[in-house]
C-alpha cells in the first residue's frame, strides 16, 4: 500500500502547499485588498454618489450646460 | 459625474469572468447528477462496469469541479473592489445566500469531492453512493444560493430602502428565498446543466463507438445520457417558458427587447421569430411573424396586451419624473430626517428613486434635467434589442435541436443501433460546443437583458461601481484574461487527455475486455 514514511512526506508536502496557497493569498490582500486599495463607502459616501448630500450639488456637466431646462 | 470609463471596464470584466465561470458550472451540475444515476446503477446491479463508469465520467468532472471553484470565487471578490457602492446598496440582502452559498453548499460539495475520489476502497457501495448523492446536492445547492441572489437582482422582493443609511434593508428573509423567479431560474438553470452533462457524456462516448474503443461503457454512458438528456431537454422548455413567463410580469422591458416588440399590439400578440431589429428605425425589418404566439407565450391569454417597447419608455418616463419628486425628497430627508413634509413626499415616491437615479448619468442634480435628458433616461431603458433578440432566438434553437438529438439517441439507445448509425455519432460529437453556447446566450439573455439595472428598477448599473482608477481594473481584468487563458488551456489539456486515454487507458477498463461484454 503506502511506502514507509509516508506521513512525514505527506506533511512536508502539505507544509509546502499550506505556505504557497497563505503566500498567495497574502500577495492577493497585498494587490488587491490592502487599506490603499479599498474605497471607503458607507451612507454619507453613498449620499455624495447618489448626489442627496448638500455639498454633492454642483453644476451640470459643460455637455448639457446650454440644453433648455426641464419645463 | 461617475466615471464611465470604470463602470465600462467593470461591467466587462465582471462579464467575461461570469461568463467563463459558467463555462463550468453547468457541466458540474450535469456530471454530477449523471454520476449518480450511473453509481446508483452500480448499487442497484453489483455490476462493475457501472463502477468503472462512475470513476472515469467521476475524473472528468473533478478537473471540471477544480476549474470551477477557482474561477468562481474571484467573481465575489469584485463586489468588494470593482462594486463597492453595489454592495453597500445591497449587501444586507445579498451578503445572506453569498454567504450561505460559501458555508453550507460549497463546502458540503467540497467535502464530499475528496470522499468521492478517496473513498471507493473505504466506504460501502451504499456510503460512497450517498456521498456522489451529496456532491451532485451540494452543486444545485450552489446554484441555488447563487440563483437567489440573482434573482433578487432581477425582481427585488422583502426589502426596503433606508434613508437613513442608505442602502436597501432585508425586510423578509423567506420572501427573498421564496422568489418566484428565483424558483423558476433555479429549476431552468440546474435543468440547462443537466442537458450540459448529458451533451458531454453523448459526446466523448460517440467519439469512443467511431473509434471502437471502450464500447460497452460508451454505449451505456450513451444510454444514460440520452433518456436523462431527453427528460432535461424537455424541462429546460417548460421551465424556460415559466422563466420567461413571470419576465412578461416584472421585467416587461427584457420581453419586449427579447421580442422586438416596439409597440404594443392588438392582443393576442404575434411572435416574431426572424427579423432584423432596426434601433434607430425603432422597427423590425423582414419579419416573420407567428400569430397570437407572443401573447400565448407570455401572458397565457388571448386578451392580455404584451406592452411594446415605445410603451414602455413612456412609463418610464413618468417613472422618472416621481423618481425626481423621490430624489428630492431624499435630499431633504438627509438635511433633516425629522422633515415629515419630506417623510411624506419620499414614502409616495420612494418606490420610483431608481428612475430618478437613472438621470445622474446625465446631470448632477436630477431635479435640474432638461427635458431632454429625462427621454434619453427614459430611453436608457432599453436594453440592447439586437443582441437580446438573437441571443434569445440560438438559445431557443439549439433547445429544440437537443430534444430532437436526445430522442434520436433514446430511440437508438433502445433498439441497440447506436454502431450501426454512424452519422448519428458524428452529429451527437460535433453537438459537443453547442450546450454550452446555449447557456452562455441564456446568462447574456437574462443579465444584459436586466440594463441599464444592476438591481432592476432600483439601482443603475453605472452608480454601483468603486471609486477606484480605470487603470487598476483594466490591470486587474488583464490578469484575469492572462491567469483564465491559462486555465482554459490547462482544463482542455488535462480533458483532452483523460478523454484520449480513456478508461481503458486509465486503468478503470481493460483494454482486452472492452469488446467482450459485462464482466
Amino acid at each position: 500500500m503506502n511506502h514507509p514514511g509516508w506521513r512525514r512526506t505527506l506533511r512536508r508536502e502539505l507544509a509546502w502547499l499550506m505556505t504557497l496557497k497563505i503566500a498567495a493569498l497574502a500577495l492577493l490582500w497585498w494587490l488587491f485588498f490592502s487599506p490603499a486599495h479599498r474605497s471607503p463607502v458607507d451612507g454619507r459616501a453613498a449620499s455624495r454618489r447618489f448626489a442627496v448630500a448638500a455639498s454633492a450639488v454642483s453644476a451640470p456637466p459643460p455637455a448639457y450646460a446650454r440644453e433648455e431646462r426641464r419645463p | 459625474m461617475i466615471d464611465l470609463a470604470v463602470v465600462n471596464a467593470s461591467r466587462l470584466q465582471f462579464a467575461l469572468t461570469a461568463l467563463y465561470h459558467f463555462l463550468f458550472v453547468p457541466l458540474t451540475l450535469g456530471l454530477s447528477m449523471i454520476l449518480v444515476i450511473m453509481e446508483a446503477v452500480y448499487v442497484m446491479t453489483g455490476r462493475d462496469i457501472w463502477k468503472r463508469m462512475t470513476r472515469f465520467w467521476g475524473l472528468l468532472f473533478g478537473i471540471n469541479f477544480a476549474m470551477g471553484v477557482a474561477t468562481g470565487i474571484t467573481m465575489e471578490f469584485q463586489f468588494g473592489t470593482n462594486w463597492a457602492y453595489y454592495s453597500h446598496y445591497v449587501g444586507d440582502i445579498l451578503g445572506a445566500p453569498l454567504a450561505l452559498e460559501g458555508l453550507v453548499a460549497f463546502f458540503l460539495e467540497a467535502t464530499f469531492v475528496g470522499l468521492f475520489f478517496f473513498g471507493w476502497e473505504r466506504l460501502s457501495r451504499v456510503g460512497h453512493l450517498v456521498v456522489t448523492a451529496l456532491v451532485a446536492l451540494g452543486s444545485s445547492l450552489s446554484a441555488l444560493w447563487v440563483l437567489i441572489a440573482n434573482a433578487w437582482m432581477q425582481h427585488p422582493v422583502g426589502a426596503q430602502f433606508n434613508p437613513r443609511t442608505m442602502r436597501m434593508e432585508l425586510l423578509s428573509f423567506s420572501e427573498v428565498l421564496l422568489n418566484p423567479v428565483a424558483q423558476a431560474k433555479f429549476v431552468h438553470t440546474a435543468a440547462a446543466g443537466y442537458v450540459v452533462g448529458s451533451v458531454f457524456v453523448l459526446a466523448v462516448s460517440a467519439w469512443y463507438l467511431l473509434r471502437g474503443r471502450n464500447v460497452d461503457i460508451a454505449r451505456r454512458s450513451m444510454a444514460v445520457a440520452a433518456s436523462f438528456g431527453l427528460a432535461c431537454a424537455l424541462s429546460v422548455v417548460v421551465l424556460g417558458d415559466e422563466s420567461g413567463y413571470l419576465a412578461s410580469d416584472n421585467q416587461k422591458m427584457k420581453v419586449a427587447a427579447i421580442e422586438a416588440e416596439w409597440r404594443t399590439e392588438e392582443p393576442p400578440a404575434s411572435f416574431t421569430v426572424f427579423g432584423f431589429p432596426d434601433v434607430q428605425a425603432r422597427t423590425t425589418h423582414a419579419a416573420l411573424r407567428v400569430p397570437w404566439l407572443l401573447g400565448l407565450i407570455a401572458t397565457r391569454s388571448i386578451d392580455t396586451p404584451v406592452s411594446g417597447i415605445v410603451d414602455l419608455v413612456a412609463r418610464a418616463r413618468v417613472r422618472i419624473e416621481s423618481g425626481i419628486e423621490a430624489h428630492a425628497a431624499l435630499r431633504a430627508l438627509r438635511a433633516n430626517p425629522a422633515d415629515a413634509a419630506a417623510q411624506a413626499r419620499f414614502a409616495a415616491h420612494q418606490a420610483d428613486l431608481g428612475y430618478g437615479l437613472l438621470l445622474l448619468r446625465y446631470v448632477n442634480d436630477p431635479s435640474a434635467a432638461t427635458s431632454r435628458q429625462i427621454d434619453e433616461a427614459a430611453w436608457s431603458t432599453v436594453p440592447n434589442v439586437p443582441v437580446l433578440f438573437w441571443s434569445f432566438r440560438v438559445m431557443v434553437g439549439l433547445g429544440l435541436f437537443f430534444i430532437l438529438l436526445f430522442a434520436t439517441a433514446f430511440y437508438l439507445s433502445a433498439r441497440h443501433r447506436f454502431e450501426q448509425n454512424r452519422w448519428f455519432l458524428r452529429i451527437a460529437f460535433f453537438s459537443l460546443p453547442l450546450p454550452w453556447i446555449a447557456a452562455e446566450l441564456g446568462w447574456i439573455v437574462a443579465e444584459y437583458g436586466r440594463q441599464p439595472w444592476s438591481i432592476d428598477g432600483v439601482l443603475p448599473t453605472f452608480l454601483g461601481v468603486s471609486v477606484t482608477p480605470v487603470t487598476n481594473v483594466w490591470l486587474s481584468l488583464a490578469g484575469f484574461v492572462v491567469f483564465y487563458s491559462a486555465l482554459a488551456v490547462v482544463d482542455v489539456y488535462l480533458l483532452v487527455r483523460m478523454i484520449r486515454r480513456g478508461p481503458d487507458g486509465l486503468g478503470y477498463w481493460p483494454p482486452e475486455r472492452a469488446a467482450s461484454g459485462v464482466p
